[in-house]
């Protein structure tokens, strides 16, 4: 599985490194200290915000406040309320329905196009393959405001321009619905779906499918009976993946439902926090309810992934990708291609731009308005820069430290495999099962009496405990693919363990540690969910930025601000690649 | 959880609210309340300070112009920070309980949680120098927060879908929102979305005329319910909707500048009061700025730079001299607000009854939580 799907356990799979029965007593003394460190850290990372808000949960009031008890009214609220028709029903079933076509149809797309580049002989793939991954680029939001204005049901332009042509006065795509809140999620999550099953094909050996070929079976049945069943235990996982963190976006629902109505557990978590009357204990209880959902996928998810070797396809001989011909068939499978790009890509994408140009919305479409004021009052406002700088901090700083832990940790994970290691493994992953509004409520119950809260501080601590399993998955990913004997033979040749670290492993795992770094990075750079709960004035970030905006109507500065985002991102994401070969093909770790 | 609950203090709630239900006959003036005025040595002390954090429950348009205007004029950064009504008092009174100190001035829309705060010891109790001579009684709360402008509240519509003509006629009153043709055309701010909402929504549940039933008509209209106004004054000038309400003239105007198409109608009442309060921290980490900044906004020169925004100041005497006006009176459809129309909100019912009416305005309009 390639490493964007942080809780596959690269580690198991190394089994050939000599046990570390060679190791120096010293040396043992000091790797002992340095797990137990490593434990700690992690351990208080990780259990403090999650305990917090066990704690907050079963509290009648929010943090501070005289008066309060401990009751666990908030929980049976919660939970009995579930079945009895309380507030968290309707949203959970929200939730749950909202996930689930997202889950299918993102997966589907998602492995029709990385089947289309992998192994088919359709055009442009490498391109093709780098415009995929372009809405990685970006927040949630932009999706949000494209397809407001195209899908609108009374002023987007595509109904607009539909009715006109049609006289039909029913829109041809309502995008306050729940059709169109799955729409706008299938298309922010295709992209995953996309790349984890890029990594997927990359790693299957197509003599299987030229087997069949060579037997007679023509390209469906060989889509049909071998190379899905081969990719089954990963598709599952990836589509696992994808249903929880459908069931913790809650910016797309959020947004797009409160005109409707339509409310999720997460968005309803968020407004808990940030609404009349702001209810902190009953956020907490309802986000161990959340955290409990998303467990249940994670659940299901490592259990495929802990058998991953019954799908094993990287054998020890090597292969050449395989390309399948597909003849005429290939222009439609890349018009296919072109038409899902389209549609999920660049129609939101110019509707954003659009919006960014438009100093005010109006009935028509007017192009003679376009200008660049909006741009003008971005630039000329403190809040972005303020909001550029944090985030930028926050995206190198969390990068930088969690490229460090997972060094540190994953070394330790790797070449000592002891329980407290094992457990610390354990303890990383958990945050990935939590979805970031929970994490964000157990943030505020844990620090909200200390110098830390509504700083940058909260966010950086929150950001590395969340993301830090990237940095240990997938460097220990690398590392386990680097036999030990180099480094050993380093030491036999008087290196010390640091010394050999830095001078054998590290340069092997640069790249490794490049590709996780700039994920890292981008994920910070568009990270809405927790820090929506966690910022401060100072601590602004771009994506809050862009949703204070929104829900304050300043469509157009939001526009351009994601406009603004979008290019910062991808600079630094062209600099990265031209400077240190940084590939975003996650896959690149194997 | 009830406001009231949760920002209840050893009884403080109760004072509260008697002070509350005193609100006309409040003593002006006690001598323990600071005198702010805008002296140099407060801007010098200020400009030493060098920041100051506001939050804001004002449109952010307007707080943009406050805030650039203050900082062009004294070289003071302003931080802002949206935190509409009762939101920025709960958020307030949690980082104050917490112990953190993070907000200097409060532009705030919530009166009642002002004077529950104040009554906790978070707000700076003082009086403004010249008070009589500067704002009219009513227009703040003596020894606490100060309203900067009036709010008055207006039916906006889009003139693409229904004329200028119609518009007039149709909304002379409000039950012209009940036309069948507007069925699912209709913007509404959720209850508690600010003190504009909240006021309109009083009017109808007040007014033997209108009454809750009238709330569920308007919920049976099947309107778009929006959790602040200004993402409804974008889908109504995109067309979207087809009226939004309850939208206040000051809002509407700055929109009129941009090149918003959208125009506005006086029904025969219309909720009409000043509703904005700058309030200052006891506790404010940056203490002159924060009295700099207020005090400022109630001199000549800050409200005519308040003007900038489009808004009526409460200050007196202070020409009008919007942007704005003069260009509207160029429209056919435009005329300056009636006052005869002005239904200014009973304070005390309010504070009194704000938490069961709450719910009652969201369950009548279909707003679920």
């Amino acid at each position: 599985m390639s490493s964007l799907n942080p809780s596959s356990s690269p580690i198991s799979s190394n089994s050939h490194s000599p046990s570390p029965t060679s190791t120096q007593p010293a040396f043992k003394a000091r790797i002992n200290l340095n797990e137990t460190l490593s434990f700690l850290l992690v351990s208080l990372m990780v259990l403090v915000p999650l305990a917090a808000l066990m704690y907050g949960a079963v509290r009648s009031k929010s943090p501070g406040s005289p008066k309060a008890v401990y009751t666990l009214k908030n929980l049976e609220t919660v939970y009995l309320g579930l079945f009895s028709g309380g507030w968290t029903e309707s949203v959970t079933i929200n939730s749950l329905a909202l996930a689930i076509p997202v889950m299918l149809v993102s997966c589907v797309i998602g492995i029709f196009l990385a089947w289309a580049v992998s192994r088919t002989d359709i055009p442009a793939r490498k391109t093709m393959s780098a415009l995929f991954l372009i809405p990685m680029l970006y927040s949630p939001l932009v999706g949000v405001i494209g397809w407001v204005v195209l899908a609108d049901p009374n002023a987007g332009l595509i109904n607009t321009a539909w009715s006109a042509l049609t006289s039909s006065p029913d829109p041809i795509l309502d995008i306050y619905s729940f059709s169109g809140i799955v729409w706008v999620m299938i298309f922010y999550f295709t992209p995953y779906a996309f790349v984890l099953n890029v990594g997927i094909f990359q790693s299957m050996d197509p003599s299987i499918e030229e087997a069949a070929s060579v037997a007679g079976a023509n390209l469906w049945q060989r889509l049909s009976f071998v190379t899905l069943p081969i990719m089954l235990g990963g598709i599952a996982s990836c589509a696992l993946f994808i249903f929880t963190l459908a069931l913790e976006q809650f910016a797309i629902p959020g947004f797009l439902g409160s005109h409707i109505h339509l409310e999720t557990l997460a968005y309803s978590i968020f407004v808990r926090t940030n609404t009349y009357p702001i209810d902190l204990p009953g956020a907490a209880a309802a986000g161990t309810l959340l955290m409990l959902l998303a467990s249940v996928g994670l659940y299901f998810y490592k259990k495929f992934t802990r058998h991953s070797e019954r799908y094993i396809t990287v054998t020890a001989r090597g292969f050449k990708s395989g390309v399948t011909r597909l003849g005429q068939l290939r222009w439609v499978v890349f018009g296919l291609c072109v038409m899902i790009f389209v549609l999920g890509t660049l129609m939101p994408l110019c509707a954003v731009a659009l919006r960014a140009l438009m100093p005010v919305r109006t009935t028509g479409l007017d192009l003679s308005g376009l200008n660049f004021k909006n741009f003008e009052a971005l630039l000329s406002s403190q809040d972005i820069l303020i909001g550029l700088k944090n985030s930028v901090l926050l995206g190198v700083v969390t990068a930088c430290i969690c490229a460090l832990l997972g060094l540190w940790i994953s070394y330790q994970i790797i070449r000592q495999k002891s329980r407290l290691m094992s457990a610390a493994e354990y303890l990383v992953s958990l945050p990935i099962g939590i979805p970031g509004t929970v994490f964000g409520i157990g943030m505020v119950w844990a620090y909200v009496g200390t110098p830390l809260y509504l700083t940058l501080w909260i966010l950086l601590l929150a950001f590395v405990t969340r993301y830090m399993v990237y940095g240990v998955r997938m460097i220990g990913n690398g590392l386990s693919q680097i036999d030990r004997v180099l480094e050993e033979a380093a030491r036999v040749a008087g290196a010390s363990p640091g010394h050999s670290f830095w001078q054998v492993n590290f340069p092997l795992l640069k790249p490794v540690v490049s590709s996780m770094w700039l994920l890292v990075f981008m994920i910070v750079m568009r990270e809405v969910s927790a820090s929506v709960i966690l910022y401060g004035v100072d601590s602004v970030t771009l994506p809050i930025l862009t949703w204070t905006y929104l829900f304050d109507g300043n469509y157009g500065t939001a526009s351009a601000l994601s406009i603004v985002q979008l290019v910062i991102v991808a600079l630094i994401v062209a600099l990265c690649r031209l400077t240190l070969g940084t590939k975003l093909n996650p896959h690149a770790v194997e | 959880m009830k406001r009231r609950d949760f920002l209840n203090t050893s009884g403080q709630s109760v004072l509260a609210a008697s002070t509350l239900s005193a609100w006309g006959s409040f003593a002006q003036t006690d001598p323990s309340w600071e005198t702010v005025d805008v002296t140099p040595k407060l801007i010098e002390l200020a400009k030493k300070e060098g920041s100051v954090t506001v939050r804001y429950s004002s449109p952010l348009d307007e707080m943009t112009v406050m805030a650039n205007a203050f900082q062009n004029k004294f070289g003071i950064k302003v931080q802002i920070d949206r935190k509409v009504g009762v939101v920025g008092t709960q958020q307030f009174a949690n980082e104050e309980r917490a112990g953190q100190h993070l907000m200097d001035v409060n532009y705030s829309a919530d009166p009642n949680g002002l004077l529950d705060l104040a009554d906790e010891g978070l707000y700076l109790r003082f009086t403004l120098a010249d008070l009589d001579k500067k704002l009219d009684k009513g227009t703040y709360l003596p020894g606490l927060a100060y309203g900067t402008k009036w709010t008055e509240i207006v039916i906006s519509y889009n003139p693409d879908h229904i004329p200028h003509a119609k518009a007039k006629e149709l909304f002379k009153t409000w039950h012209g929102l009940l036309d069948p043709s507007l069925k699912g055309k209709i913007g509404m701010n959720e209850p508690a979305g600010g003190g504009v909402p909240f006021a309109t929504y009083l009017l109808f549940l007040r007014r033997p005329e209108y009454g809750r039933k009238f709330l569920e008509s308007l919920a049976q209209q099947k309107p778009r319910l929006y959790p602040g106004s200004a993402p409804g004054r974008e889908d109504l000038a995109a067309g979207a909707i087809s009226v939004f309400i309850p939208n206040w003239e000051s809002a509407a105007m700055e929109n009129f500048l941009k090149g918003d198409q959208t125009a506005w109608t006086y029904p025969e009442i219309s909720p009409a009061f000043s509703n904005t309060y700058l309030a200052i921290s006891k506790r404010a980490p940056h203490p002159n700025a924060a009295r700099l900044f207020t005090a400022w906004f109630f001199t000549m020169e800050g409200a005519k730079a308040l003007q900038g925004a489009q808004v009526r100041c409460t200050l007196k005497n202070v020409p009008d001299e919007r942007q704005a006006i003069p260009r509207l009176k160029k429209t056919s459809w435009w005329k300056p607000y009636p006052s005869e129309i002005r239904w200014v909100p009973d304070v005390k019912d309010w504070n009194d009854n704000y938490e069961q009416l709450m719910p009652e305005m969201r369950q009548a309009l279909g707003w679920r939580r």
